[in-house]
């Protein structure tokens, strides 16, 4: 029994630390960028980004039928990360669902080309360090309503 | 129920120490698991036969190993035979020996093992990385040769290809600035570029069009706006003039057909100097405009605001948008080039009949839409045929050339002359009353009249003289050929009358039409 107990307590403290790093590492980049923008005085909700650098797979100059004939909903993004232990979110991919389910990748963010005019501004004049950009850049990437956001944008260029 | 706890606790003792390790620096993060993975190691130990803690600290091991390398392996070593030794102290040496030798083996090549797992990360990353980038380049190049398809106007075209390189759904570059390559070859002229020359303003547009989520094809319409935007810096870079000889870097650029990056402490300073330290350059990069393996001009960018260095291999990726870009110079200026010989006399170099007939319906429909008046000279050389006779063709070639000249230097610039076919040349002149108008004829009439032309003795008055009618819109009449057909009778009536006169359209008048 006592075997068992250290069995199970050493592999539980592994896997779910492994299982929820990612959880984790959202609430941790989360603490720090909104002590950054404290410290900025910046306003979270008026912190305007651009999704200028994201890269599309399918053309987008004029209404994309696939697009258009899977709808808005269709669209989901994967976030992708390096290191389980420690993870590190680098990009996000935008997928198309279709009806076959050989779902397609349309576009990729890469979180380090998420820009922020205002964050710029100020690393112009050296009051923010590349590294908090970095935590700021994680933190927008993996926010809920960034992601949303971003899925609205995609449909609305891939879909006019 | 000991099970339950230990697993409750443990549980507890994740979420708190995972919930803390994130906020800290990363170093901090992998030091903060792997000491909290040796605590519950030995705690968990301290329960059951210590047998097992001396093969559970291989976890240890292993998982520092990956957390901090070699040397994460060989500390994570020590530690766990410290561990050992001071809660299992009933083992012999040589079991001490044997076990840090295990460790120890097991740090080094766990180590090992996730360094070879971080190279092959970074490679797909790098790969992917790439892949990506050329997905993006093949979009941009996609996007600027569509849009280039639409234009064959040069300011469009140069608007078109700095976009790209500047936008950041483009190559993304703070600024580009474009130059061609003199007729002589001999210096660099500015004609184009986007972007600011103070980074405050190049910031307070990137806020702009991304409050506004501008494609890039937005950017490329509104090139109106963008132009008042970036008016400083394109008046700056169109009065720029620089000798290929007095900077050498440029030359070899241009000779060599190659990018070149300009980020010495001397090549900078250099390069304020030369601009007046205006542009507040840190680093430079030039990428000559090729067409068929020749450089007509350069396109020259910076990173002034976001000082994000670049090497030849970024430039490279403006290659494709600048070959584009030189392409559409020369099909726009070769477009131009016959567009002007299709309305120009190839003889004299003055407007043909062809741009006569489109361009008296124009001024016309202008000048009536204004209320303006409008008057037309139709001028032919008296005694052309004897001219011609006497001193041959080629000398009567020479004769029209002057007389274009003349005639060319006589009227204002916004009046148009043509060569309206054999010795007859037509005048429109703008805004102008037929009182004005006969006032200019009679002015050109005397001036031919005075100036000495080749073999003008052999002409039956020993001089060339010309005869000119004159009729005015909206005094003679109100059509446009009817406008030529009277001033066309106006110089019929002055052959009449001698030669050598002005005589304007009077209606009612026996000759009139």
């Amino acid at each position: 029994m006592v075997y068992l107990i250290f069995a199970v307590n050493v592999l539980l403290y592994l896997f779910v630390s492994l299982l929820a790093a990612r959880l984790f590492y959202y609430r941790g980049v989360r603490y720090k960028a909104l002590r950054i923008l404290e410290k900025l005085n910046l306003n979270e909700s008026e912190l305007h980004y651009s999704l200028d650098h994201m890269i599309y797979f399918i053309e987008t100059e004029v209404p994309n039928p696939l697009i258009l004939d899977a709808g808005r909903s269709s669209l989901y993004f994967k976030q992708e990360f390096v290191s389980a232990l420690y993870p590190r979110v680098i990009g996000l991919q935008i997928y198309v669902r279709l009806a076959d389910n050989n779902d397609l990748l349309i576009g990729f963010l890469d979180v380090d080309q998420i820009g922020f005019p205002q964050l710029s501004e100020l690393a112009f004049h050296d009051k923010i360090s590349e590294n908090e950009l970095r935590i700021i850049r994680a933190y927008k990437a993996l926010h809920p309503q960034t992601q949303e956001e971003m899925l609205d944008e995609v449909y609305r260029l891939c879909s006019q | 129920m000991n099970l339950l706890l230990a697993l409750s606790i443990t549980f507890i003792f994740i979420m708190v120490i995972n919930g803390v390790r994130f906020m800290l620096s990363p170093a901090w993060n992998r030091a903060l698991f792997c000491i909290s993975l040796l605590s519950v190691i030995i705690v968990s130990a301290l329960l059951i036969n210590d047998q097992w803690l001396s093969l559970a600290l291989f976890i240890f091991v292993v998982v520092s190993a990956f957390s901090f390398a070699t040397i994460g392996g060989v500390t994570a070593a020590v530690v766990a035979l410290i561990a050992v030794m001071l809660l299992s102290p009933s083992l012999h040496t040589q079991d001490y020996i044997i076990l840090f030798a295990g460790y120890a083996a097991v740090g080094i090549l766990s180590s090992n093992y996730a360094r070879f797992l971080a190279k092959e990360t970074e490679r797909g990353i790098a790969w992917q990385t790439q892949l990506f980038r050329q997905a993006k380049e093949l979009n941009i190049v996609r996007s600027i040769g569509s849009a280039l398809q639409g234009t064959l106007e040069l300011d469009r075209i140069l608007h078109i290809i700095l976009t790209g390189i500047t936008a950041g759904h483009g190559l993304g570059y703070n600024r580009a600035m474009l130059f061609l390559l003199s007729a002589d070859g001999k210096s660099l002229q500015g004609q184009a570029a986007i972007g600011s020359l103070r980074a405050e303003d190049v910031i307070h547009i990137w806020k702009i069009t991304t409050r506004e989520r501008m494609t890039m094809e937005d950017y490329i319409e509104q090139q109106k706006g963008a132009d008042k935007t970036n008016q400083e810096l394109i008046e700056f870079i169109r009065g720029l003039e620089i000798a290929l000889d007095e900077h050498p870097v440029l030359d070899e650029a241009l000779r060599h057909c190659k990018p070149v990056v300009l980020n010495t402490e001397h090549d900078v300073r250099m390069l304020n100097q030369r601009f007046g330290d205006q542009l507040d350059i840190a680093e430079l990069g030039i990428v000559p405009l090729l067409n068929h393996g020749e450089a007509i001009g350069v396109i020259v960018v910076d990173n002034h605001v976001s000082s994000q260095s670049f090497g030849i291999g970024d430039l490279q990726r403006i290659l494709p948008l600048a070959n584009q870009a030189a392409m559409a110079i020369y099909n726009a200026n070769l477009y131009h080039k016959t567009q002007e010989m299709a309305i120009t006399d190839g003889l004299t170099g003055l407007h043909n009949q062809r741009f006569f007939e489109e361009m008296l319906n124009t001024i016309y429909n202008s000048t009536r839409k204004h209320q303006m008046p409008l008057s037309m000279l139709v001028i032919d050389i008296d005694f052309f045929k004897n001219y011609n006779d006497t001193n041959g063709h080629l000398a009567g070639n020479d004769l029209l050339i002057q007389l274009a000249g003349l005639l060319k230097q006589s009227v204002r610039k916004e009046d148009l002359t043509f060569r309206f076919g054999g010795e007859e040349f037509v005048v429109l002149l703008s805004s102008t009353t037929k009182a004005d108008a006969l006032r200019i004829a009679e002015k050109i009439r005397q001036q031919i009249e005075a100036t000495v032309f080749p073999y003008e003795e052999t002409q039956p008055n020993q001089q060339l003289t010309v005869s000119i009618g004159v009729s005015s819109f909206p005094d003679d009449k109100s059509r446009p050929r009817e406008l030529f057909a009277a001033a066309d009778s106006a110089l019929y009536e002055a052959k009449k009358r001698g030669r050598n006169q002005v005589v304007g359209y009077e209606e009612g008048a026996p000759w009139s039409i």
